[in-house]
């Protein structure tokens, strides 16, 4: 049974730092998940030791045992339980170009000599430490990567050394599964003179979610109020009250034409302002709150992690589908979501009901953030509504109204007849439509389907991974295999002949 | 006999295909080339002081010390993997050796510049491989995390009104 650590796919036995078991309960906020296991502001010296063991020779280069530490921006951070407190940010370190934003949980030590600083990089990458499986998580902590060299420049992704700081694995930690592996390529392929390499700027010009638009319907009548069904009720018992009947001379040939629609959405809806619900030209003094046609549902962003740390997590070996409210299953190219951030927000119109799904990306490789896709879609439930008519009524009143002033009283009467025996009847306006709309499922989600992929243990060891790459065989170590490879040193030809085959088949350096 | 030139014996458990093998401790015997011995694969008569006691088969690699670790092929230390002993009586061996071209070249060899394919501990996962096995079941995964819309209802109702308000 062995111990490890994957980071970038590949197994790292663990050796635990020794001051481990000082660290209990403290614990990291990483990307919104927190992750125990790490020291606090109050043990700077056991980080500093832990940096001295992973890194062999930094207390050498600062001569004094001091070195500096400082975080790269939109790294490890939370303010009440710092990995690190060094000695305070002096600003001379801003004048290295290595200080700011890199990526995520890099950071850099400089070590004060009598030449001014040096730095070293190394990496802090909060890992879970597992038993067997990366299923069986039985710790998370600290992982540190390091280079032996000093000065490193930023082109060296060399990174050796290794020291994992956890907590005993004694505390029966459960963190979420997804922080089982925290992607990062730390070798990326340099490329070369040869072609297939981005030559310049890769262009990353953001295409971000638009604001809700600012367009003032007022003129065309439109008056939209919210409330709770109580609201609706006070309307419709208005709509069957002798006030409306009263009213009714001064609309206009069918009541009903004034009232375009009774919607419901399942969100809450923002006032702009209290007022009395008008209809045409009459105050139903039911008070009520306006609002804009215009309304957003942020649903927010959720970044997807990668499971294995490699190509596994792409596709064809991964397929993706997403769940929207009011649309349904879409979808999805995997590779584009992967190890990237999905936000998604929803613009929509209360006249109409109509909408748009905003499915925004930010690519986290790329440093893009684009809007991906757009998804029409309607987000009311429009609902019907009924009124009593009693047009003919109205009629008689008003034909008895004329008649009254036409030819006297005595035509009132025979008005009054006609109202007694005129019969009203229901008027029903608009058909239930978009019920599904409500009836789904409100928030979105994510369904990934993933092949369930196995390797044998110790096969980097043994086989190796790829690395692509036209390099000095001293800068690569343990099992190495070369492509067509070349000798063009002096050695009889029988020799070249065999490591060349050699080199070819794997070789251990 | 004693005489000839030194051959260093060990024995080692460093794996064939690795290039800086640790070798361990030396043991010096004497040797001479036999006639019409191959100069690269050699066999070679090793025979130990008299005082010395010398077990044949304690040794599976040898070293013959030159001036240089890369050169040209007179000066440089060979190591050889000891392919056969044949004891032909009085301490005297016979020993069938093969050029470990790897740890004779070693020094050239980590100078020179390879298009690596793979390699242990410098690779990028995000290769397309073969290294992964898939099972027959995937893995399925719901990722949520989102807000949206709500159990919060909301009435519209929308109304014409004479010149409107919104």
């Amino acid at each position: 049974m062995s111990k490890g650590i994957i980071v970038n796919g590949a197994f790292y036995p663990l050796v635990l730092f020794p001051r481990g078991d000082q660290l209990g309960g403290k614990v990291l906020e990483y990307e919104g998940k927190k992750i125990t296991a790490c020291i606090s502001n109050t043990d700077y010296n056991n980080y500093k030791d832990m940096v001295f063991t992973a890194l062999p020779g930094v207390d050498v280069l600062s001569g004094t045992g001091t070195i500096r530490l400082n975080w790269d921006y939109d790294g490890i951070s939370a303010t009440q339980n710092l990995l690190v407190t060094g000695q305070p940010y002096s600003g001379d370190e801003a004048t290295q170009g290595w200080y700011g934003e890199r990526c995520e949980g890099s950071f850099y030590s400089y070590a004060n000599t009598s030449g001014g600083y040096l730095y070293r990089r190394y990496i802090a990458i909060a890992v879970g430490l597992y038993v067997d499986n990366p299923n069986n998580i039985t710790d998370v902590g600290i992982a540190f990567f390091g280079n032996s060299n000093s000065n490193q420049p930023e082109s060296d992704n060399s990174w050796g050394y290794l020291m994992y700081m956890g907590s005993d694995s004694t505390q029966n930690i459960n963190p979420p599964a997804d922080i089982i592996v925290e992607p990062s390529d730390l070798v990326p392929d340099a490329g070369g003179e040869d072609g297939g390499i981005r030559d310049g700027q890769n262009p990353n010009f953001d295409i971000i979610i638009p604001t809700l638009p600012n367009i003032d319907i007022s003129s065309t009548g439109n008056t939209l109020y919210t409330g709770t069904s109580i609201l609706l009720r006070e309307f419709n018992n208005w709509l069957w009250s002798d006030e409306f009947i009263d009213g009714l001379k001064k609309l206009y040939n069918d009541p009903s034409q004034a009232v375009l629609g009774f919607s419901v959405v399942d969100a809450p809806i923002a006032s702009i302002g209290v007022d009395n619900i008008h209809v045409g030209n009459l105050d139903t003094h039911i008070s009520a709150n306006r609002c804009s046609p215009w309304q957003e549902i942020n649903c927010g962003e959720v970044k997807l992690y990668e499971l294995y740390a490699s190509y596994v997590d792409y596709s064809p070996f991964l397929t993706a589908e997403l769940y929207l409210p009011k649309i349904g299953l879409v979808q999805i190219d995997p590779d584009i979501i992967m190890n990237n951030t999905l936000k998604i927000v929803y613009h929509y119109e209360l006249l109409t009901g109509s909408g748009v799904c905003f499915l925004q990306i930010t690519n986290k490789r790329n440093n893009v953030t684009s809007i991906y896709k757009y998804f029409p879609c309607t987000v009311t439930m429009n609902i019907p509504w009924s009124l009593q008519d009693r047009s003919q009524q109205i009629n008689a009143v008003i034909n008895a109204a004329a008649s009254t002033v036409l030819s006297g009283g005595s035509a009132l009467m025979g008005g009054v007849v006609d109202i007694a025996t005129a019969t009203p009847s229901i008027n029903v306006n608009g058909n239930l439509s978009g019920a599904s709309n409500i009836l789904g499922y409100k928030k979105p989600y994510l369904i990934l389907k993933r092949s369930h992929v196995t390797k044998p243990e110790n096969y980097k060891k043994y086989v190796g991974y790829k690395y692509n790459t036209t390099t000095m065989l001293k800068n690569v170590s343990g099992f190495t295999v070369c492509e067509n490879p070349q000798v063009s040193f002096e050695c009889p030809e029988w020799v070249a002949r065999k490591i060349e085959e050699k080199l070819a088949s794997g070789v251990f350096i | 006999m004693q005489g000839g030139h030194n051959l260093y014996l060990y024995r080692t458990s460093a794996r064939v295909e690795e290039l800086n093998k640790h070798i361990g401790v030396a043991t010096r015997v004497y040797f001479n080339i036999l006639n019409n011995s191959d100069e690269y694969n050699i066999d070679v008569i090793v025979s130990c002081p008299d005082a010395e006691e010398f077990t044949h088969d304690q040794f599976n690699y040898a070293e013959i010390r030159g001036t240089a670790d890369a050169g040209a092929w007179d000066n440089i230390t060979k190591y050889y993997f000891i392919r056969t002993i044949k004891s032909i009586g009085r301490s005297r061996y016979i020993l069938g050796l093969e050029l470990d071209v790897l740890m004779t070249y070693r020094v050239p060899i980590l100078a020179s510049t390879q298009v690596v394919l793979r390699t242990e501990n410098n690779f990028s996962l995000y290769y397309s491989d073969n290294i992964y096995k898939s099972k027959a079941y995937p893995l399925i995964q719901c990722v949520g995390g989102w807000s949206g819309f709500s159990d919060t209802y909301s009435y519209i109702l929308n109304t014409c009104t004479k010149g409107g308000s919104v």
